[in-house]
């Protein structure tokens, strides 16, 4: 992918990326530094990615792992810590917003690419590097943890 | 609210974008770009001659490195600040180009003039205007005589632009003779709260400018390198032209480092003048100079053009060009003006001396709106407008320049756009730039005689 297709294609998908590190990181600031540096990265290394069909799903995947990076570093700072999947009382306790910012970062991805991002399944377990049987897995837990039921239809 | 139907509104809940994610990607290519940039800036150059070389070597190679090349410091400024101009960035790229730095401050404004682009005719001064408090500031110069204030005599200056960021140009032409030894430049700067003043400088009755904030006059004293004021040469050609029953002296040409200029004769007993020569000139190679995106002097007290210009050929490696001549404007004597033309009306061809042109002239409240429709002149590159911007109330009444308005050179047809808010007659007398145009199905071509250049 050339640099110009690369901007083109991020410069579209930048407002999905933000909403996707807002609710990971819980920060407008934060967020937008995420993007920032998830769309340097990608620039740095636009041209290894072979085949543009999955741009978003690569490009996504770079921004969660930045989130995560950022997340552990504020975690420290602020005592901000993801809570275990055994803290249901705890999770019950929390606003939603706040809920899903402390699902454990496994659940947390699979939360915000399928709900937050609009990736399918599929793109999911290729952002994540999983098996879709992974991905519905870890959806299930994260929905349970946050007291959510969704049925098919209401999934993205 | 249970928590499944709050999860719900959470994922269409519409999320404000931050202003600042607009540039996001934009701040990518610029990071990109430093952290090429700090590797072309390693590259050993005592001078901007070897850091110009390496510039232009790097940028050729590759598409990262030409990213790179457009945020170079110094470089990428001063490329920038001349972007109007082939000529002028040419002079950049061969480090024709003398640093200056010299800065004043008052009342929180800050004028620098970083550097000059200097040749025999021309002074290009590229600057700096700052504002403490963030106003939007304006800047008019003025040539001076060594007291700093009796403007000096004989020059015309050319500025614009937004100044109220990054390196910006003006232009000082000096028509009598050469440039001076040291150039007085008096800057008249303006401050005002907002950009507004950039608004047409023609205002509807009643509403009042943006009010000025403060002025201030910056007065500078720049000596020219005598090895840039000596620059430039001229070559003789000496031959008569004869177009569309008209006759023209070509008599020579001058090169130099800002440009080349084709210098003409009128013969007084031709019955139209000369507006605009449609020409270019022609390297062994087959590469074209042609139009200049400065302004030009008429060089004449009539209404004929004398000078005419192109791009600068000076720093080609190429000596030796040929002359070619596609065609001309001519305005008839007769013609300089279209007198009482009606509000209201619409003039077609064969009312008007400009052949195959449409004019209308609408009443807009108090004012007027003028449109001319005219075929393009196929095969001319530079295609302008008929009118000249001027009109009056009547013979002999003064003359006034329309100060709203514009031109759109279409695909095929030219559309001219003048405006007034306010005009209370019936009729109006509008100035004209040129009658007709002379094409040349075969292009008349001159060698010219070699030069000696850089």
């Amino acid at each position: 992918m050339t640099q110009q297709q690369y901007c083109q294609q991020a410069e579209a998908l930048k407002g999905k990326l933000y909403r996707t590190a807002l609710l990971y990181l819980g920060s407008e600031t934060a967020a937008l530094d995420a993007v920032d540096e998830a769309v340097y990265k990608g620039l740095l290394s636009c041209k290894k990615l072979r085949q543009p069909e999955f741009f978003t799903t690569w490009l996504t995947r770079i921004l969660l792992n930045v989130c995560a990076s950022e997340y552990r570093r504020r975690a420290r700072e602020h005592s901000m810590a993801e809570l275990p999947e055994t803290a249901q009382e705890q999770f019950d306790a929390l606003p939603l917003k706040e809920a899903i910012s402390k699902l454990p970062r496994q659940l947390k991805d699979v939360i915000l690419l399928r709900y937050f991002s609009g990736l399918t399944l599929e793109e999911t377990a290729q952002v994540l590097d999983i098996p879709r049987t992974t991905v519905s897995t870890r959806q299930k837990k994260a929905l349970t943890l946050l007291r959510v039921e969704l049925t098919e239809e209401v999934q993205l | 609210m249970n928590r499944t139907d709050e999860f719900s509104a959470l994922m269409t809940e519409p999320v404000d974008m931050p202003p600042r994610l607009e540039g996001a990607v934009q701040r990518a290519k610029q990071r990109h770009s430093r952290r090429l940039a700090a590797k072309v800036c390693a590259i050993p150059a005592a001078s901007l001659a070897g850091l110009a070389a390496a510039f232009v070597l790097v940028v050729n190679l590759s598409l990262p490195a030409a990213l790179a090349a457009g945020t170079v410091p110094v470089l990428k400024d001063l490329l920038s600040a001349v972007a109007f101009s082939d000529s002028l960035q040419m002079a950049v790229k061969n480090d024709y180009i003398q640093y200056s730095g010299q800065n004043q401050t008052q009342n929180g404004i800050t004028v620098a003039i970083q550097y000059l682009i200097v040749d025999k005719r021309q002074v290009n001064v590229l600057y700096t205007i700052e504002s403490a408090e963030g106003h939007y500031l304006q800047l008019m110069p003025t040539a001076v005589k060594e007291d700093g204030v009796t403007p000096a005599d004989g020059y015309i200056g050319s500025w614009g632009g937004d100044p109220s960021a990054g390196l910006h140009s003006l232009t000082l032409e000096f028509l009598d003779g050469p440039v001076p030894s040291v150039l007085h430049l008096s800057c008249e700067v303006s401050a005002y709260e907002s950009n507004s003043a950039q608004a047409p400088v023609e205002l509807p009755p009643g509403q009042e400018e943006e009010p000025l904030l403060g002025e201030e006059t910056f007065l500078f004293h720049l000596p020219l390198k005598e090895e840039y004021t000596a620059t430039g040469e001229t070559l003789s050609i000496g031959q008569w032209l004869e177009l569309d029953g008209q006759r023209v002296y070509l008599d020579t040409i001058d090169v130099l480092p800002t440009y080349t200029q084709l210098n003409l004769v009128d013969d007084e007993n031709n019955t139209a003048w000369l507006r605009d020569l449609h020409f270019y000139l022609e390297d062994g190679g087959g590469v074209r100079y042609e139009l200049y995106s400065g302004a030009t002097p008429t060089g004449s007290e009539t209404p004929f053009r004398a000078f005419h210009r192109v791009e600068s050929i000076y720093f080609s490696p190429e000596k030796q060009y040929r002359l070619v001549i596609t065609g001309a404007d001519w305005m008839n004597k007769d013609s300089q003006w279209l007198n009482g033309m009606e509000i209201g009306r619409t003039y077609v061809s064969g009312e008007l001396p400009c052949s195959q042109t449409s004019l209308s002239l609408t009443r807009q409240g108090d004012g007027i709106e003028i449109f001319v429709h005219s075929p393009r002149i196929e095969g001319c590159s530079n295609n302008h407008s008929h009118l000249s911007w001027a009109y009056r109330s009547g013979e002999g009444s003064e003359t006034r320049y329309f100060q709203s308005g514009g031109f759109s050179p279409g695909d095929e047809v030219l559309t001219e756009h003048y405006m007034l808010s306010h005009y209370p007659g019936e009729t109006i007398d509008l100035g004209v730039d040129y009658t007709h145009h002379t094409a040349l199905s075969t292009p008349i071509t001159i060698d010219l005689p070699a030069f000696g250049g850089q």
